[in-house]
C-alpha cells in the first residue's frame, strides 16, 4: 500500500481556477502593440500546377502591410520526419489538397486581410487528381509527389516467427477486410499564432503547440533562422488531441509576415479552416488474416495494410509504424506477417491524431477477435485472457513489457457490467462488447529520442520554482508534475511554483504527445526534485552539523529523522546556503529513455522502444432500434492500466474524455470527402457528442505500477480512446446481429444490415 | 462584408418602408440563420431591418383559433406550460430545434421565412392546416401555408413583405398529436427526416375520424402526405392499415441522397416514423 | 464610410456608451472592444456555445448576435459570474469535480448552468442534458461536468 500524502490524491486541478473565472489567457486572447492580422490563400483545387501568382494588386489595397509566397521563403521542405519532408511553407510549383497554402497576408484587421486574399491572382492548371489509396497506388494513377513511385511514400515488411507454419498449424482461418475513416480533432480552440519579429532579428512566438521546443527547431531549419533567436511562449491550450504538434503554414507565415512588416501578426484559424486545412486522423484499409486453434490461441496473425496518407507526410510514416506496433504487440502470438504501405492522395493530409494508427489497428484487430470467440463458442474476454499479454515479457515483434495490468482490466470490466449475468439474460436487441487495447505509455525512442528536462530551484527566501519544458494541452500536466515534485519534497503542491514551456527558461522537453508527459516528464521532475532533495538536506547538515542521512524533508520543512521537533524551515536552510555558503540549490533533471535496441528497424518499428505499455478493456452495452438503426448506448465500463494514478480524478476525466472522443469516432464522426472537397467543415454537419448523448460511463483505474515510470506511473491520454471504437461495434453484433467493418457506425449501415 | 444600415422600427409600416429605401434590405429577427449566411458572405445586406421591436407580434392566444405572432421565439414555444397542454407536439417541436442558446433567439417566423425543407415548424404547422399572414404596403394578405413554400429556402414572400403571424384554424385544435425526428450524429442535429402527425380517433370504435400527417427534410418543402391521410382517415385502426398509412407516406416522400443519407435510408424512416408516431398518439390517454 | 451605431448597453452590472460598427458580433465586441476574453470562439456559427453569454435573462450564443442588438440590453458573461472575490457555488463546483481540462468550454458552460439553474433550480439530469447540449466539450466527456452541475444546483438549493 502506498503511503504517498500527494500522489494518489483528489487534487483540483491548480489552471481550474482561472479557468472558471474567465482569467485564464489563451493564445487568441492575447492582444499585442501594433499587431496585424494574417489570412492565408489556401488552394481551391486538389491538384494543380501554380503557373503564376501576382500579389500587386492585394499590395495596393489600403490596411495591408505584407503579402508573401514562396518567394519569402529559403524554400526549404519540412516533415515532422525530417528525412521524409515533402512540404513547403507555400507551395511554388503544385499544390496537392484543397486548402494547400499558397500565399498569406497582414493587415490591420482581418476582414482586409480577407479582402486582399481575393486580390491575389493565382493562376492554377488543374492536374488530374487521385483520392483512393488503392487507387493511387496502381500504374497510371496521376503523380502527387515527384520521385514518389506508385505515390507510396513508405511501404515496409515485418516478418515474426513462421507466419505459413502458424496458418498451417491452426483449426480455423478468419480472413476479413476493415476500413476506418477519418476523423478531425475537435478541439474547441482552433490554432492561433502570434509572431513578433524585432528589428534586432529576435522572433517570439505565441502558439498553441503541443510542442513548443521542437516547433523553435523546425522553424529554425525550416526558415533558416538561427535557433538562438527565436523564443516560443506558451498560453493555455484549449485542447489538441495531436493536431496542434507539427510545425504548421500558420507558424511559418506569422513569423515571416512579421519580419516582412516589423509588426507583431496574429493568425487564427476560422472553424472551417481547421476541417479543411489541419491533420486529420489517417483513413485506412486493413485486411487481417488470423490463424487460431480450436482451443483459442491465436497461433498466427497478418495484416496488410494501406494508410491514406492525403496529400503530405506530416505523421504519416510513424502512425503507420504504430499501427504495426500495436497490431502486433497485443497477445501473445508469435508468428506475425505485417505489411504496410504509406499511400498519398489529394486530400487532407493525416497527422497525429489521439491513437496514433492504434486505434484504427485496434479496431480491426479487435473486431476480428469478437468474430474468432464467435465461432469458438468462447466467451469473448475468455478469449482475450487466454492470449493476453503478461508483464515482464518481450512480444514476438521484440517490444519489452514491464508492467502488464491487461488481465485486471478484463477482470475488472467483466465485473463491473455484470457481463456474465447479463449474457445470459440477453434482451432482445441489447448488446455487450469488448475490446482491449495496447499502446505506449511513455511515448517511445523511435525517432531516436524522447527527452525531458526539468529544473528545480530554491531561492533565498526559501521559494520553489519548478521549470519544465512540458506542455500542458488541458490533460493537466501541470498540476501532475507539480504533484510529484511535492511528494518528493514533502510539501503542498500549491507551494511550488510552475514556468511550463517557454523556451527561454525551460530545459527542452519533446513535447505532449504519445502519451508520454506523466512518464517522461514525470522522471525527469522527480529526478530534478531528488537532486534538490538531496542538496538541501546536504546544506541543512552543513548548517545544523547533524548528517545528512539523519535529515529528512517532511511537512514543508526539514526535520531530523522521527523527530517531531526542531523543525527546520526551508527559508533558514535556503539564507544559509546562498549567503553563507555563496551556493545555489537547483535540482535538475533529464530523461530520454529507453535505450534503443540493437534490432530496431526505424521503419518497421520492430523492437519498438517503448519505455512501458499501457493497456485496457472498454466494455460497451447497448440498445439498437431495429427500425432506424439508432445506437443507443446505455452504459459504458473503461478500465485502464495506468501503472499508478498520480491523481485520479484527473485520470477518470481522461478516460471519459477519450471514450466519449471514441463514441464519435465508432458512431458518426466522418470527414465527407467529395473529390477532395471536405463537405461538412464545420460542427453543423460533422457532430460530436453533446452531453445528451452520452451514456453512464464507468472509470476503472488498475495500478499494477510500473517499475520505470515515476511512482509507477504509465501513460493514459491516448489509451482512452483506443478500443471503444470495437467495443461498441462487438456490442452492435451482440444486439442485432450485424458487424460493422467499415467504420463509422451509422445508423444507416446498421438498418441496411438488419434488412438483410 | 460591407457595413450595413442598421434600423430596428417599431412599426410594421416603418419597417415595410425601409425597403423602399434599401434594394438588399434584409429583416433580422433572432438572427440565428441571417448570421450565418452573412458570416459565410452568402448574404451582403445594405440594411438590417431588426423587427424585434415591433409590438403584438411576438406572443400567441387562442382567439377562434390559435394565432401565434411571427417573432414568438422556440423557447417560449417549448416552456409553454399552456401549449403543453394543449398542442405539446409544438413544443416536441420546439425543443428538437437546435439548442438552448438557439431557442432563445431564433423565432417560428423565421423558422418558416427560412423554409428549410426540414423546418421543424414547417412540419408543425402544416399539419395544423395553418395559414400565414403577410403584410406588405398593399396591405395583408392570408395565404395557407402549404402555398407559402415553393422550394428548398424559397418561399413566395417577395422583398417588402414581412410574415406576421401564423394562424391556427380552430378546426385543427384538439386532435391528439405528436412531432418525431430521426436524428444521425448528435442531439442537436436537424435530423433525416421529420413528422407532425395529428390524429383524430375514436378509440371505442378502433376508427380514426382524420388524420393529418407532415413530413419534413424528405421533399423540397415539409409536404402532407395526402394519400396516406386519405387512406386512414375514416378507416379502421388495426396493425395492418396503421402499417399501410405508414408505406403510403413514404411512398409520397421524395428524398435526395446527398452525404448524410441515402434517399432510400430516409423514405424507410418515414415508414418507421409514421409507425412509431401512430403507435404513440394511441397510447396517449 | 464605415457605419458606426451608438449604443448603450449594460454588461456585468457596469453601463457602457459605445459606437459600434454594425457588422460587428457582440462576441467582437466583448473579446476586442471590451477586452473582455472570458467568452471565446469556437465556431462563429453558433454550433459550439462556447461564446455563451446571458442576454436579457436568456442564455444566447453571442456570435449569432449583432453588436448593436445590444443596445439597451442587460449582459452577464463570465466575468460577472463570480462577485467579489469569492467564486460563485457553479465555479467552485467546476473546479472541486475535476470539470475543467482545457478549460476552453468552460466559461460558456458555466454561464448556461447558471443560467439554467436560475430558470430551473430543480432541474433533473435528463433537463440538465437537454439544457447543456448546445454547448460542446471535447476534453471531459461530460461526466464530471454534470457532476459539477448537480452539485452547484444542491448548494444553490441549500442556499
Amino acid at each position: 500500500m502506498d503511503n504517498y500524502s500527494v500522489v494518489g490524491k483528489r487534487i483540483k486541478n491548480r489552471d481550474a481556477t482561472s479557468k472558471v473565472t474567465g482569467k485564464a489567457t489563451f493564445t487568441g486572447d492575447i492582444k499585442l502593440r501594433g499587431m496585424l492580422f494574417g489570412k492565408i490563400l489556401r488552394s481551391w483545387l486538389p491538384h494543380a500546377k501554380i503557373l503564376s501568382i501576382d500579389v500587386s494588386e492585394a499590395l495596393k489595397l489600403k490596411g495591408v502591410k505584407a503579402v508573401i509566397t514562396s518567394k519569402d521563403t529559403p524554400l526549404k521542405k519540412y516533415s515532422i520526419h525530417p528525412l521524409m519532408a515533402d512540404k513547403l511553407v507555400f507551395e511554388n510549383e503544385s499544390v496537392r489538397y484543397i486548402g494547400d497554402e499558397i500565399a498569406a497576408v497582414a493587415a490591420i484587421d482581418e476582414e482586409t486581410a480577407q479582402d486582399a486574399l481575393s486580390l491575389i491572382k493565382v493562376e492554377l492548371e488543374e492536374l488530374p487528381a487521385v483520392f483512393d489509396p488503392v487507387e493511387a497506388m496502381k500504374d497510371g494513377a496521376p503523380v502527387i509527389h515527384d520521385n514518389c513511385e506508385n505515390n507510396t511514400s513508405k511501404h515496409f515488411k515485418m516478418e515474426c516467427g513462421d507466419i505459413e507454419k502458424g496458418f498451417s498449424e491452426s483449426d480455423f482461418i478468419f480472413e476479413e477486410t476493415f476500413t476506418t475513416q477519418g476523423q478531425s480533432h475537435c478541439s474547441i480552440e482552433t490554432h492561433i499564432c502570434i509572431a513578433e519579429y524585432t528589428h534586432d532579428h529576435q522572433v517570439t512566438l505565441w502558439a498553441n503547440t503541443q510542442a513548443p521546443h521542437p516547433l523553435r527547431q523546425r522553424l529554425s531549419q525550416t526558415l533558416d533562422i538561427g535557433l538562438d533567436k527565436i523564443r516560443v511562449v506558451h498560453s493555455h491550450i484549449g485542447g489538441a488531441f495531436g493536431s496542434k504538434i507539427d510545425l504548421d503554414t500558420t507558424h511559418a507565415a506569422c513569423v515571416l509576415l512579421s519580419k516582412k512588416c516589423g509588426q507583431p501578426v496574429k493568425i487564427t484559424n476560422t472553424r472551417e479552416d481547421q476541417f479543411i486545412a489541419t491533420r486529420i486522423r489517417h483513413p485506412s484499409i486493413c485486411e487481417l488474416k488470423f490463424g487460431v486453434t480450436k482451443e483459442g490461441i491465436i497461433v498466427a496473425k497478418q495484416a496488410r495494410t494501406i494508410i491514406d496518407n492525403g496529400a503530405y507526410n506530416s505523421h504519416g510514416p510513424s502512425v503507420m509504424g504504430y499501427h504495426n506496433v500495436m497490431f502486433s504487440s497485443l497477445y501473445r502470438v508469435e508468428n506475425i506477417s505485417y505489411e504496410g504501405s504509406l499511400v498519398y492522395t489529394n486530400k487532407n493530409y493525416g497527422g497525429a491524431c489521439r491513437g496514433y494508427g492504434d486505434p484504427q489497428a485496434t479496431f480491426a484487430q479487435e473486431t476480428i477477435m469478437d468474430m474468432i470467440a464467435e465461432k469458438l463458442g468462447m466467451d469473448p474476454i475468455e478469449l482475450r485472457l487466454k492470449n493476453a499479454n503478461n508483464p515482464n515479457e518481450k512480444t514476438a515483434n521484440a517490444v519489452e513489457i514491464s508492467s502488464c495490468g491487461l488481465r485486471e482490466t478484463l477482470e475488472a470490466v467483466k465485473k463491473a457490467s455484470n457481463w456474465s449475468k447479463k449474457r445470459k439474460e440477453k434482451k432482445k436487441y441489447r448488446g455487450l462488447g469488448v475490446a482491449s487495447m495496447i499502446y505506449t505509455g511513455g511515448g517511445s525512442r523511435g525517432s531516436g529520442f524522447n527527452y525531458s528536462g526539468a529544473t528545480i530551484q530554491m531561492d533565498a527566501s526559501g521559494t520553489i520554482h519548478l521549470l519544465t519544458g512540458a506542455t500542458d494541452i488541458g490533460q493537466g500536466s501541470n498540476t501532475i508534475l507539480v504533484m510529484m515534485a511535492a511528494e518528493v519534497l514533502s510539501v503542498e503542491p500549491d507551494q511550488i511554483r510552475l514556468t511550463a514551456s517557454d523556451t527561454d527558461t525551460t530545459l527542452p522537453c519533446m513535447g505532449t504527445f504519445g502519451s508520454r508527459v506523466t512518464f517522461c516528464a514525470g522522471r525527469a521532475v522527480t529526478q530534478a526534485a531528488q537532486d534538490l532533495k538531496k542538496k538541501l538536506l546536504q546544506q541543512a547538515s552543513d548548517m545544523t552539523g547533524t548528517p545528512a542521512k539523519n535529515l529528512e524533508l517532511r511537512d514543508n520543512g526539514i526535520f531530523i529523522s522521527k523527530s517531531q521537533e526542531n523543525k527546520i524551515e526551508f527559508s533558514q536552510v535556503a539564507g544559509f546556503c546562498y549567503a553563507k555558503k555563496q551556493d545555489t540549490l537547483i535540482g535538475i533533471g533529464y530523461y530520454d529513455g529507453p535505450e534503443i535496441a540493437p534490432d530496431f528497424d526505424p521503419k518497421s518499428y520492430y523492437a519498438y522502444p517503448g519505455p512501458a505499455m499501457a493497456f485496457a478493456t472498454q466494455l460497451a452495452e447497448v440498445q439498437v432500434d431495429p427500425l432506424t438503426g439508432k445506437v443507443e448506448l446505455l452504459n459504458f465500463y473503461a478500465a485502464h492500466d495506468l501503472g499508478k494514478a498520480i491523481n485520479p480524478i484527473m485520470a477518470e476525466g481522461q478516460i471519459e474524455g477519450g471514450a466519449v472522443m471514441g463514441f464519435g469516432w465508432a458512431l458518426s464522426e466522418e470527414i465527407k470527402f467529395n473529390n477532395g472537397r471536405i463537405l461538412n467543415p464545420n460542427f453543423h454537419d460533422y457532430q460530436i457528442f453533446t452531453i445528451k448523448d452520452i451514456p453512464k460511463i464507468v472509470p476503472i483505474l488498475v495500478e499494477p505500477d510500473d517499475p520505470n515510470g515515476p511512482f509507477g506511473a504509465k501513460g493514459l491520454g491516448e489509451p482512452a480512446m483506443v478500443c471503444t471504437a470495437p467495443a461498441i461495434i462487438n456490442a452492435i453484433y451482440d444486439a442485432v446481429g450485424v458487424r460493422i467493418k467499415d467504420m463509422p457506425a451509422n445508423s444507416e449501415k446498421i438498418f441496411n444490415g438488419i434488412k438483410k | 462584408m460591407k457595413n450595413f444600415e442598421y434600423l430596428k422600427p417599431t412599426s410594421l409600416v416603418d419597417a415595410i418602408s425601409a425597403f423602399k429605401k434599401f434594394e438588399d434590405a434584409f429583416l433580422l429577427a433572432g438572427g440565428t440563420d441571417l448570421l450565418v449566411g452573412m458570416r459565410h458572405n452568402l448574404i451582403n445586406p445594405g440594411c438590417i431591418i431588426d423587427i424585434k421591436d415591433i409590438p403584438d407580434i411576438n406572443t400567441f392566444e387562442y382567439k377562434n383559433g390559435w394565432n401565434f405572432g411571427a417573432l414568438t421565439t422556440i423557447r417560449d414555444i417549448e416552456a409553454s406550460m399552456t401549449l403543453n397542454q394543449k398542442m405539446p407536439f409544438l413544443c416536441q417541436a420546439a425543443a428538437a430545434l437546435g439548442s438552448i442558446q438557439v431557442r432563445n433567439r431564433a423565432t417560428i417566423g423565421g423558422n418558416l421565412c427560412n423554409a428549410s425543407p426540414c423546418a421543424n415548424f414547417g412540419t408543425a404547422f402544416l399539419a395544423l392546416d395553418s395559414q400565414v399572414k403577410i403584410i406588405s404596403e398593399n396591405g395583408e394578405k392570408i395565404v395557407a401555408l402549404e402555398d407559402f413554400f415553393t422550394g428548398p429556402n424559397t418561399t413566395i414572400l417577395k422583398k417588402g413583405e414581412v410574415l406576421t403571424q401564423i394562424l391556427v384554424p380552430r378546426e385543427s385544435v384538439g386532435s391528439k398529436g405528436i412531432f418525431l425526428k430521426h436524428c444521425t450524429g448528435n442531439s442537436n442535429d436537424i435530423g433525416l427526416a421529420n413528422i407532425t402527425i395529428l390524429l383524430d380517433a375514436d378509440s371505442k370504435k378502433g376508427v380514426c375520424n382524420k388524420i393529418r400527417i407532415a413530413m419534413g427534410a424528405v421533399a423540397p418543402t415539409p409536404i402532407r402526405a395526402k394519400q396516406a391521410e386519405m387512406f386512414l382517415s375514416g378507416n379502421r385502426l388495426d396493425p395492418d392499415t396503421i402499417a399501410e398509412t405508414a408505406r403510403l407516406a413514404s411512398n409520397e416522400a421524395v428524398p435526395i441522397t446527398d452525404f448524410r443519407a441515402s434517399a432510400d435510408y430516409r423514405t424507410q424512416l418515414v415508414k418507421t416514423l409514421v409507425l412509431k408516431g401512430i403507435n404513440s398518439i394511441l397510447k396517449m390517454s | 464610410m464605415v457605419k458606426k451605431y451608438q449604443i448603450q448597453t449594460t454588461i456585468n452590472g457596469e453601463s457602457y456608451e459605445l459606437l459600434v460598427d454594425t457588422k460587428m458580433t457582440l462576441l467582437q465586441l466583448l473579446r476586442e472592444d471590451l477586452d473582455l476574453t472570458g467568452t471565446k470562439e469556437g465556431c462563429g456559427e453558433g454550433d459550439c456555445g462556447a461564446c455563451s453569454v446571458i442576454l436579457n435573462g436568456r442564455v444566447v450564443t453571442s456570435c449569432l448576435v449583432l453588436a448593436v442588438e445590444a443596445d439597451n440590453a442587460v449582459i452577464t458573461t463570465i466575468e460577472g459570474i463570480k462577485t467579489g472575490e469569492k467564486l460563485h457555488p457553479i465555479q467552485e463546483s467546476f473546479v472541486d469535480k475535476g470539470a475543467v481540462q482545457c478549460g476552453f468550454c468552460t466559461p460558456g458552460m458555466i454561464v448556461t448552468t447558471k443560467a439554467m439553474l436560475e430558470e430551473m433550480p430543480d432541474a433533473s439530469e435528463e433537463d440538465m442534458k437537454h439544457y447543456l447540449s448546445g454547448n460542446l466539450c471535447r476534453c471531459t466527456g461530460y461526466v464530471k461536468i454534470l457532476d459539477a452541475v448537480q452539485n452547484a444546483k444542491e448548494i444553490l438549493k441549500n442556499g
